[in-house]
């Protein structure tokens, strides 16, 4: 993963994720009962088994983009008959596994023994996992999560409680292994501890200039997504978290001209998280906060984190499947994104506008127009695809985004 | 106003409840059954050269079932409508109800319902009593909103009619694959039919039906089978019918999907609607249907002797396009000849284009 | 017997006329405004025993004049095959879309794809950067074979890569390094086509922008195989037609002699 600032925690960043790779491919080769699954699956389920492990397409995917290899994996799927317009990581990931890891800085992912997707963080994702589904001959599991326009309802919880039931058994079944439910538990924790080590992190860009750009959080989300539920991934988070405050006591920023703090709104754009921090950079414009970053543990229309009390793990994960954003409406977003300006003094708002994700991204024509007429926070809308490159423009993102400095420039004088 | 906008606004004016209704397969019995006329929003493209409203809501890389459907809502602001229902499928259109909810303002009151069909098996644990619950909430809504009342005759009247409805729908579709009808023909008539109530559909289709029986069957070799969430513009069909293609049957989420299985009566709606989701037609839409649908597709061939497909395709569907590549495999090695059409906004001036490759691919056909 | 094959593209038009299977005239002309006039124009003075039109123009022709019709899809695959008996694979580029196209061993086409609406992956896409960057478009693919690689174009979308070649300009980039930019984003959609259709060597290029040297010469590259490239490439599709015609009035030789006793003139 591209890195920013060689921290201590970006370098042990590298560590982990690598490992994490090698250490699936190793278990798996050992027999290990192989899970694939789309991001918002609780994989604290899987820790309850002894010997299964899990790989997320998702994040492999951006890994491939942020390594610059993402346009030839999405030309390789093109090749094979998939439509350029499908989500450029679903292209990244057939284009790769269907050239036995081609061009994967890991080699591409060990092959599932079962696949798991859920159909609110996108639906898409279930009609990509079914193209393994058919070609490989492989289980799939969808996990049927109602979409959020409003709080979960208890019906919607239960509901989708004895589906992760359900999940279960299924893995019982398919991999001959004991469920027990005590590991599953403390990962729970562990997940949880982490969401907490994960917010003090993000606390940091509260600090005037921020202590972080978007940019590192960006990066340091990809263990959450393939090491949830590990002690490992708490400790790490605790010490990005703390090495981020300490940070902030010596006045060390990442722009430390900082006149702009800006708030990106859609997934990463992996292939120029170096190119773009570094030219806002030479402009004084720091995108401290992204609304994708604060997907971990929040939910349903507020970025605090869950509180777990009175909630059995099931229930608790059940909850987090509507985490902060994609899982919900315009209405629960803009009050999320509401927050996050006012708790961050947010001068502006990027909305990227990402053709690859459907879900994130149409709906920021009305909340561009919330943000900038009902709150008067100055707004500008670019197009990104968050993996493919082709569909980018550099030139014209930074005309868009310089014009956005140039109105929180006028906000300011008219004030 | 548009013909189709003349239609439903006459619809309305003769004092019916209109409900609009996206994508294809909510509970159109139920809904009935309450004296209440659902009409699915879709099939707008002809109707529509441009959808600037839509424009201010949504980027140009939503599909144009959804830009169209926008455009509808908003240019109508409750005119014909009295209320919009839809259900979860895609990315595209699940973000919608709110947008048209903004798009709309604070001054028109367009009372809106999700209802929520599982994507699951109807046996996997909790699916049938989660669909259960939706369908209780939704008659709530429907009660209220429309002051209207729940009864179980009146339930299995409708299904008795949707049932005549579906058996017609199938002759119609029977009648192109013998030639005695073109597709073009039926799926202008479905066009309309769409936005009628169903008193209206089932006599429109017996008319239908009753003109084209006495046809004696064209002769044709280039035997077709098309798929897609909708079928093509009219001009469009026509192109296939004068370069010799017939289109003897057809996977068109509008059309066949929609009607081509009937489910018994049950006196219970969960139960109805249970087997419906269950045992409907393969559709992309339709997650758990997935795992039947080439062999859907085969007996489509084999019925119709059809032995070329055409995918209709709309672009940005993801749902049709992750499925695509695989489909287009499978029927390749059994023979099939096989082309993609993309279809899109502005249509009408992609006409030259579209004709190349449809000549080209009747060219290769009969070569 | 003389069979013509006229090829209305939608940048310009080709007219091959043969006799005796040896081709004895053939014209060029821009389509312009009024591809009907320029059609006129193009065939003045001419006679022909049988006429076959073929590209986007080759309907409004037909309505106008006794023609017969094929896509240009047939057409190339006629034309390619007669001029390289071998070939099985075909990409042809013109002005404003590029196909490509799968022959059996037998020289029917078994698959073809075209170009979406967008012009990237086209000679207009070419022709639009040569001006972007004031080069003469016969001169465009030299031009960019003097440059250096290193350079890359990553936009598929026409507006976004002028954009991209600007802000390359802007950074002091030389002009040829990018036109090779350029031209290798033009073979990668290219060789997409290919690869969706099934790659068979030989592979025959056809259409007016196989005149390019660097498309040549980067297909090749990456392709790892020699192109066949006709001495006229844009000539390909009227010669396909013409053919066509030909082998059309072979099969009908004895049926209907009668009817070909004299050339018909062409009066638009």
């Amino acid at each position: 993963m591209a890195q920013f600032n060689k921290t201590d925690s970006g370098k042990r960043l590298t560590r982990l994720i690598t490992n994490g790779y090698m250490d699936n491919i190793v278990k798996a080769q050992e027999g290990a009962f192989v899970v694939w699954v789309a991001i918002i699956v609780p994989t604290e389920i899987f820790a309850g088994f002894e010997n299964v492990i899990y790989s997320v397409p998702e994040s492999h995917s951006a890994l491939c983009a942020g390594k610059g290899v993402g346009v030839p994996l999405c030309e390789k799927a093109e090749n094979l008959g998939y439509s350029m317009d499908l989500c450029s990581y679903a292209r990244i990931d057939l284009g790769c596994h269907f050239n036995q890891g081609a061009d994967s800085p890991t080699g591409g992912l060990p092959k599932p023994d079962l696949l798991v997707s859920n159909n609110n963080n996108c639906t898409l994702l279930a009609k990509w996992f079914d193209v393994y589904h058919r070609e490989w001959n492989i289980p799939h599991f969808v996990l049927d999560i109602p979409f959020c326009y409003q709080a979960q309802k208890t019906r919607d919880m239960n509901y989708i409680v004895s589906q992760f039931q359900d999940l279960i058994r299924t893995i019982e079944q398919l991999s001959g292994q004991t469920f027990n439910p005590g590991k599953m538990a403390e990962a729970w924790n562990h997940s949880a501890q982490a969401t907490l080590h994960w917010r003090r992190f993000l606390k940091a860009s509260q600090n005037k200039p921020s202590g972080i750009t978007a940019f590192d959080s960006f990066v340091q989300m990809a263990p959450t997504l393939t090491m949830r539920g590990t002690p490992e991934l708490a400790e790490h988070y605790r010490l990005l978290a703390d090495e981020a405050e300490e940070r902030v006591a010596r006045c060390e920023f990442p722009v430390p001209n900082e006149k702009y703090r800006l708030l990106w709104d859609n997934i990463a754009p992996w292939h120029q998280l170096r190119k773009m921090s570094t030219r806002l950079k030479e402009l004084d414009a720091n995108i401290i906060s992204a609304t994708y970053t604060y997907c971990i543990g929040s939910l349903e229309g507020s970025l605090d984190p869950l509180e777990f009390v009175n909630l059995s793990p099931l229930e608790g994960m059940a909850r987090v499947q509507n985490f902060t954003i994609c899982p919900h409406g315009l209405q629960l977003r803009g009050q999320a994104m509401k927050q996050a300006i006012e708790d961050m003094g947010i001068d502006g708002v990027v909305f990227a506008s990402n053709r690859s994700c459907k879900v994130y991204s149409l709906m920021q024509m009305d909340q561009q127009r919330y943000i900038q007429e009902e709150l008067g926070v100055p707004t500008v809308m670019i197009d990104v695809d968050h993996a493919d490159a082709r569909k980018y423009s550099e030139e014209t993102a930074f005309v868009r985004m310089e014009a956005l400095l140039e109105s929180i420039d006028h906000a300011r004088g008219q004030a | 106003m548009n013909a189709i906008q003349n239609q439903l606004e006459a619809l309305h004016s003769q004092g019916n409840k209109v409900l609009g209704c996206f994508p294809l397969y909510p509970p159109l019995e139920l809904i009935h059954s309450m004296g209440i006329v659902p009409v699915i929003l879709w099939g707008f493209k002809p109707f529509f050269s441009q959808v600037p409203l839509a424009d201010r809501h949504v980027q140009n890389y939503a599909c144009s079932v959804g830009r169209y459907l926008m455009e509808f809502v908003l240019q109508d602001k409750g005119k014909s409508l009295d209320g919009l229902l839809m259900y979860n499928a895609c990315d595209t259109l699940r973000n919608l109800p709110e947008i048209i909810q903004k798009g709309l303002g604070e001054e028109t009151v367009l009372p809106l319902h999700s209802f929520h069909i599982p994507a699951l098996s109807m046996d996997r644990s909790g699916a049938k009593e989660y669909l259960h619950d939706r369908l209780d909430e939704l008659i709530a809504w429907l009660e209220t909103t429309f002051s209207a009342k729940f009864s179980l005759e009146s339930f299995q009247h409708s299904v008795n009619l949707y049932g005549q409805l579906r058996q017609l729908m199938l002759k119609c579709q029977a009648l192109a694959g013998e030639g005695k009808a073109l597709f073009s023909e039926y799926a202008a008539l479905c066009e309309t039919l769409n936005f009628m109530p169903l008193e209206a559909q089932i006599p429109a289709l017996e008319k239908f039906c009753a003109q084209k029986e006495a046809n004696k069957p064209a002769p044709c070799n280039a035997r077709v089978l098309m798929s897609g969430i909708l079928p093509p513009l009219r001009e469009v069909l026509e192109i296939l019918e004068s370069a010799g293609l017939r289109i003897v049957a057809n996977d068109i989420a509008s059309m066949h999907r929609a009607w081509a299985y009937t489910p018994a009566f049950a006196d219970d709606p969960a139960a109805y609607y249970a087997d419906l989701y269950e045992n409907h037609f393969p559709c992309t839409t339709l997650l758990p249907t997935a795992d039947r649908r080439l062999a859907a597709l085969e007996s489509l061939l084999e019925n119709s002797q059809a032995r070329a497909w055409i995918f209709a395709g709309e672009k940005f569907c993801e749902h049709e396009y992750f499925e695509l590549p695989y489909v287009e495999k499978a029927l390749k090695a059994r023979g099939i000849s096989t082309l993609n059409l993309e279809f899109s906004l502005g249509d009408e001036q992609n006409l030259g284009a579209m004709k190349t490759r449809i000549e080209a691919f009747a060219e290769i056909m009969n070569d | 017997m003389v069979f013509a094959g006229l090829d209305i593209g939608s940048r310009s038009m080709e007219l091959v006329l043969l006799h005796e299977g040896q081709v004895v005239e053939w014209r060029k002309s821009d389509t312009g405004y009024d591809p009907l006039g320029q059609a006129a124009g193009i065939m003045e003075g001419l006679s022909w025993d049988s006429l076959v039109a073929t590209g986007y123009g080759r309907k409004l022709l037909a309505q106008n004049v006794e023609a017969t019709v094929i896509t240009e899809i047939q057409a190339h695959a006629i034309g390619a095959r007669h001029l390289f008996p071998d070939c099985r694979t075909i990409l042809d580029i013109g002005g404003q879309d590029s196909k490509a196209m799968a022959l059996l061993p037998n020289g029917k086409i078994s698959r073809f794809e075209m170009n979406d609406r967008c012009a990237a992956g086209t000679g207009k896409f070419l022709e639009f950067m040569a001006s972007g960057l004031s080069q003469p478009l016969d001169e465009f693919g030299a031009f960019a074979l003097s440059g250096q690689p290193g350079v890359s174009i990553n936009s598929m979308c026409t507006v976004f890569a002028e954009t991209e070649a600007t802000s390359l300009m802007a950074k002091g980039c030389q002009a040829n390094d990018i036109a090779l930019a350029l031209h290798h984003s033009v073979v990668r959609r290219s060789l997409s086509m290919l690869k969706r259709v099934g790659l068979n060597p030989p592979v025959v290029f056809t259409g007016g922008v196989a005149r390019n040297p660097c498309m040549v010469r980067l297909l090749e590259q990456d392709l790892a195989t020699k192109l066949q490239v006709p001495e006229q490439p844009e000539m390909t599709g009227a010669l396909g037609a013409a053919l066509y015609g030909a082998s059309k009035a072979e099969a009908h030789l004895t049926a209907s002699s009668a009817d070909h006793a004299a050339g018909r003139p062409y009066r638009g």
